[in-house]
């Protein structure tokens, strides 16, 4: 027979047997969601032009490029007023004729997406002078 | 410094693996973890075209944030875009800073307002035509009916307010104001429409300054919208009226004549609408 290991944590007036994840501060029978990768990066767009940020995924050392064999969950936060402090989350519905000067373009499967190695970013200015964009991504796995 | 770690791999796996799939647990990665969990309300008023609420989320920083725009069949994560039959957009979006969370709706169309373009437009100067004329031209007064079909409104119903745009016109040559008055037409279901119908008792005065160009003004008929729809032969879905009248406007004072012009009837009805909102804070950092 194998042994399989396990870890639990069980709240602190749940019973260890129980059968409802919500008892468990952890518990290794079911996947969870970590933050495999996250970074707040900075991308330069040109007046009236766009930009294509691509960002590989590492091993579990963060050193090496690795295809994680799956496609996982990317969120983003975009600074589209560079220097407010105001994060939106992506996608964006709101277009150019709202205001925003920046956002991820999504007329192309191409420019923006997510593949098993890596994902991308396509930031596209609509004014005339140059930005400087902070965005946070988050690439999600299931550990478990 | 030794750092502790905890690792457990899963059966078959090998030690030292790179791939995060053969691990049951590793610390070098962090869970989510959540800071706050709650409902808030979002109240729309007739009217509004846009509306924010703001959630102190007593961090330092900006914080990760979820929220979900409970529709009454089940909860939608935002951001998303309403798309409506009748073509125009609304968003509900949400973003965040080191100390609110922002829950935003956006509308090009205010809410609860409807738009009717006009089916007829007559003016006495010709009756063939399909424009507006009001005013004095060459010393005659003329004034001008129009029609709007299919009006959705219900006998009685409250509105917050109501329009005729009236787009797309040309100045006569003086300098001087023309002087109007508008009227309702005061039938349960309009006929095809000239300037000899019966009137509303309700109407208003009006004077359009000479603009250079091509341009729209418009005019208030709430009052005279609202003796239409209280009438009891009144019913969804009928035509309505409304006369635009010269009104001792001055030798060459009109506005109209163009071959363009078109109009519209615009109505605010009244009443509003409470969205609910799931916001889940977590405690790990945007920036």
């Amino acid at each position: 027979m194998t042994l399989v290991p396990k870890l639990k944590i069980v709240k602190s007036d749940k019973s260890m047997d129980s059968t409802d994840p919500r008892d468990f501060v952890y518990d290794s029978d079911h996947p969870s969601i970590i933050i495999y990768m996250t970074e707040l990066r900075e991308v330069i767009v040109a007046g009236n032009s766009t930009t294509k940020d691509t960002v590989y995924f590492k091993d579990i050392n963060m050193v090496n490029n690795q295809d994680l064999g799956f496609y996982p969950i990317v969120k983003i936060s975009v600074e589209l007023e560079p220097g407010s402090g105001e994060y939106f989350i992506s996608p964006f519905t709101i277009d150019s004729t709202d205001g925003f000067s920046i956002n991820i373009k999504q007329d192309s499967l191409s420019d923006t997406g997510v593949q098993t190695d890596k994902f991308f970013v396509t930031f596209k200015n609509n004014t005339a002078t140059q930005k400087t964009v902070k965005y946070r991504y988050r690439v999600y796995a299931n550990i478990g | 410094m030794i750092t502790p770690k905890i690792i457990i791999l899963k059966p078959g796996a090998s030690e030292g693996s790179t791939d995060i799939r053969d691990y049951r647990f590793h610390s070098n990665f962090s869970f989510l973890k959540g800071y706050y969990d709650d409902i808030h309300s979002m109240t729309i008023n007739a009217g509004d075209t846009e509306k924010i609420i703001t959630i102190p989320h007593g961090l330092t920083y900006v914080p990760e944030v979820d929220v979900f725009h409970d529709t009454g069949s089940g909860l939608v994560q935002l951001p998303y875009r309403l798309k409506t039959i009748s073509g125009f957009d609304r968003h509900f979006f949400h973003s965040v800073d080191d100390t609110n969370v922002y829950i935003k709706w956006k509308s090009v169309i205010p809410y609860n307002q409807e738009s009717y373009d006009a089916d007829q437009i007559y003016h006495e100067l010709d009756s063939g035509s399909v424009n507006l004329l009001v005013g004095n031209s060459l010393g005659n007064g003329y004034s001008s009916a129009v029609r709007f079909p299919n009006i959705s409104l219900t006998r009685n119903q409250s509105i917050v307010s109501a329009r005729i745009d009236w787009n797309n016109q040309i100045s006569g040559p003086t300098n001087l104001d023309t002087k109007m008055k508008v009227f309702g037409l005061d039938y349960d279901n309009c006929p095809d429409v000239n300037t000899s119908l019966t009137r509303t008792s309700a109407y208003i005065t009006q004077q359009q300054t000479k603009l250079s160009g091509t341009f729209g003004f418009n005019s208030n008929v709430k009052t005279q919208l609202e003796e239409i729809i209280a009438r009891s032969g009144w019913t969804s879905g009928n035509r309505m009226g409304f006369t635009i009248e010269n009104d001792g406007s001055p030798t060459d004072a009109y506005v109209g004549g163009t071959n363009s012009s078109d109009a519209t009837l615009v109505v605010i009805s009244s009443g509003s609408v409470t969205h609910n909102f799931r916001i889940i804070i977590y405690k790990d950092k945007i920036a």
